[in-house]
């Protein structure tokens, strides 16, 4: 409802601006008409008079000439009658024009008309106009004549001023008038401008508030989920490190079946979380990118490597193509990438129950460093129905056919595909056709690099602590996996200290360290960790960071402040937390934290990450 | 009045059937106060044709209110129309110079005698006009207050008309 009101409200006050400007413009021109209509007007009437006074005396000087005429006798009285009336038609002429209250010219045309009158007589008369009397009017005539024109022009700059005033005072009231209008005008500008900005302040602040709003939801929404990963995590942790326990202890067939259920359970949890958080943080514009140099083609292999088996057990054919024009080393945050690709091979293997899935990996838009790295994965398999093709990118939206919900899933993994490529400076597309299969096709923006760059560089990428951190759930089904048999043998030292309020938590650790470990101490809260090591040597502390009272990160700063003040080597700390967001990461490091294995923790992962702490920091003697 | 514009047309009949005839007008007997000249059919002054009073007052005679730019106040005029001397001359043209006594002259386009209904007046306010008073002939456009006020025909408004040549053609 508030939409078309601020439209009209908008279109009202264009109307307003508009009207304004009209009103002026047209006052304006009129008045313009008006002013020069004015000057035509006055110019006319002081030529009308000039023109009066003029043909006035020139009537004059022709009654003078035919009184000299009839002096001589060349003209009969009779005829002296056509000049002298049309002398007198002049005079009385100029008599009723507009003087413009020229006093003296109106005396003088007044004594004219009587003079007029007196000698009507004689020139009419009866009797005969003496030649003597002829000479006498003629020279009278020719005073009232001269007296004319004296009269006008003594007066001449005096009439043109008031001919002007008399314009000036009409001029004067259509000034104010203009005047009137053009402050009219600019008073409706001026409301038309305040209205406008009062209006888009309030546009702004509610835009504000909003902002505001949304910000606080975002914020209240990330700790929400970091909260909630960490509360389904820990569990989770004991879940999880329980099955593999499990699993690795001598079990009937029956039960065997369970754990493995169990254990698929535990995964698929996992996953959910993760792509919950992914899915978060993205939303709220705080994934964070590490871009990376690495060689594409091996990449890609080790990609197919997990999705290989699954196909072959569906009879599919997986393929790879890729064109010359590829760079063989790029530089993009592969873990991101390989998140996307990973995703869309999955979906396609698991949506596809006969046939081939293809990938091709081609470059377009070349610039000097980026190039749009495209790729696309195609399928043969259930496709997606046409009118559901643009909300398969929609959060939790999973098409509603038997296939989807025979397979499950968080229906978010499209989702974070297409947000992770639009982040890499891509986009993520689709074309289907029920029942012909699927083609995603994406791109992302990548540099191009050397091997010579990788080389170097990879060494210090690799030391880098957070890229230890399990990113993805198929790390961790890898440990799963991996962890029972090929469970590397870290050189470790004798005594461990762990420390976690959890019972559980510490009994899982300390069953994965046990074989490692010549001895295993336990702390259930940070007061009692450092008693513990300030009554012994250990080797590696396994730090739990949210613990009740002295928490994890308070208890490690303690410790490092007591090894800096005194006594000899600096043991590894490494945090065993679900807080694993990036802002945790980075305080776990200042306060003196050496590496992070997240939770729920993979024994494989554990171990190695304390061996390369051990071996970084204090080499073992022993192995 | 009927009678005597019936006459009057009559009359006029008459005088059209005559028109082709040279020097066919009658004779003026009292004094010239009209003389017309150039591209005229009928004379009575060898090339030209003279009209004095009462050959005026025989065309068609018209008495007309009106405001005029040189008074104040609505006016009386009268005198026959210059339409009516026009045919009565057989004038075939497009403008009329008229001259007055004075030998100012203005030129009149022929279809305003037609369109603005043009008289020749003799009489103002029921009085002949002496050429003080503007005479002998006034040419006048019927016309309203406003029209007055503007001046609309202050030019064509010839007084003391004696002369008129019909040019063109």
């Amino acid at each position: 409802m508030s939409l078309p009101r601020e439209i009209w409200g908008r279109l009202a006050r264009l109307g307003v601006a508009v009207i304004v400007l009209i009103s002026l413009a047209a006052t304006a021109l009129v008045l313009r008409n008006n002013f020069s209509d004015e000057y035509k007007r006055l110019t006319q009437r002081i030529e009308a008079i000039e023109w009066k006074v003029s043909q006035t005396i020139f009537e004059a000087q022709r009654l003078e000439m035919a009184l000299l005429s009839f002096s001589h006798n060349a003209l009969s009285q009779r005829q002296l009658a056509v000049p002298f009336e049309i002398f007198w038609s002049r005079i009385d002429v100029l008599r009723q024009s507009e003087l413009l209250g020229n006093q003296d010219l109106i005396g003088e045309l007044d004594a004219i008309e009587n003079y007029l009158i007196e000698i009507e007589d004689e020139i009419y008369g009866a009797e005969d106009l003496t030649v003597r009397r002829a000479n006498v009017i003629q020279e009278e005539v020719a005073d009232w004549a001269a007296n004319i024109r004296q009269t006008w022009l003594a007066k001449r700059e005096q009439n043109r001023a008031i001919v002007l005033a008399a314009i000036g005072a009409d001029n004067q009231r259509k000034l104010a008038l203009l005047e009137l209008s053009v402050f009219l005008c600019f008073a409706l500008l001026a409301v038309y401008l305040f209205a406008e900005l009062f209006f888009a302040n309030r546009a702004y602040s509610r835009e504000k508030q909003l902002k505001e709003q949304a910000n606080d939801a975002y914020e209240a929404m990330s700790s929400f989920l970091a909260n909630v990963s960490h509360e389904i995590r820990t569990p989770l942790n004991a879940i999880a490190g329980m099955v593999q326990l499990l699993s690795a202890s001598s079990l009937g067939p029956d039960q065997r079946d369970h754990v493995q259920v169990a254990g698929d359970a535990a995964d698929t949890l996992l996953a959910t979380v993760n792509d919950v958080l992914d899915l978060s943080r993205i939303q709220a514009g705080r994934m964070p990118l590490r871009t990376e140099l690495f060689e594409l083609l091996p990449e890609l292999e080790r990609l197919m490597g997990i999705h290989r088996h699954a196909a072959e057990e569906k009879g599919l054919n997986l393929s790879i193509s890729v064109t010359p024009e590829v760079p063989k080393v790029i530089k993009v945050d592969r873990f991101r990438l390989e998140q996307v690709l990973n995703n869309l091979v999955a979906n396609a293997v698991k949506f596809t129950q006969a046939g081939e899935v293809s990938l091709a990996f081609s470059v377009r838009n070349r610039t000097d460093a980026k190039h749009e790295l495209h790729f696309s994965v195609r399928d043969t398999g259930v496709g997606i129905p046409e009118n559901s093709l643009d909300i398969v990118f929609k959060p939790f939206s999973q098409i509603d056919n038997g296939f989807s919900r025979e397979h499950g899933g968080t229906g978010l993994g499209l989702s974070i595909s297409r947000e992770l490529c639009q982040l890499l400076g891509g986009d993520l597309k689709v074309a289907s056709r029920l029942g012909e299969g699927s083609n995603f096709h994406g791109w992302v923006v990548v540099e191009e690099g050397h091997l010579s760059e990788i080389r170097s560089v990879s060494v210090t990428e690799r030391v880098e602590p957070a890229e230890q951190l399990p990113r993805r759930d198929s790390d961790v089904v890898d440990s799963y996996q991996k962890s029972s048999e090929t469970s590397p043998k870290p050189t470790c030292g004798k005594r461990a200290l762990v420390v976690d309020d959890s019972a559980t938590n510490r009994l899982v650790l300390k069953r994965f360290l046990q074989d490692e470990f010549d001895e295993i101490i336990e702390a259930e809260s940070g007061l009692r960790a450092i008693e513990e090591f300030e009554a012994q040597h250990f080797d590696t502390i396994l730090m739990d960071i949210q613990m009740p009272g002295m928490d994890g990160i308070e208890t490690t700063r303690r410790i490092r402040s007591q090894h800096e003040s005194g006594n000899g080597v600096r043991v590894p700390i490494i945090a065993v937390t679900a807080n694993v967001m990036e802002h945790q990461v980075s305080e776990y490091m200042k306060n003196g934290i050496d590496d992070i294995v997240a939770k729920p923790v993979k024994k494989a992962t554990l171990l190695s990450t304390i061996g390369k702490n051990l071996s970084g920091v204090a080499p073992m003697g022993a192995d | 009045m009927p009678l005597k514009s019936f006459t009057l047309s009559l009359c006029a009949l008459v005088i059209s059937g005559v028109a082709s005839l040279a020097a066919n007008l009658p004779e003026p007997h009292g004094p010239i106060v009209l003389e017309i000249s150039g591209s005229i059919e009928n004379t009575n002054l060898g090339k030209k044709a003279g009209f004095d009073v009462e050959m005026m007052r025989e065309l068609d005679w018209q008495t007309v209110e009106t405001h005029t730019p040189f008074t104040d106040g609505p006016q009386v005029f009268a005198g026959p129309t210059l339409s009516s001397v026009l045919t009565y001359v057989g004038a075939s043209g497009t403008q009329i110079k008229a001259t007055a006594i004075n030998d100012y002259f203005v030129e009149i386009p022929m279809t305003d005698a037609e369109d603005h209904g043009v008289i020749l007046a003799l009489e103002h306010n029921g009085v002949p006009m002496r050429i003080r008073d503007k005479g002998p002939i006034w040419v006048v456009y019927p016309q309203s207050e406003r029209e007055a006020a503007n001046k609309t025909f202050e030019n064509e408004m010839v007084w003391q008309l004696n002369r008129m040549s019909i040019q063109g053609e």
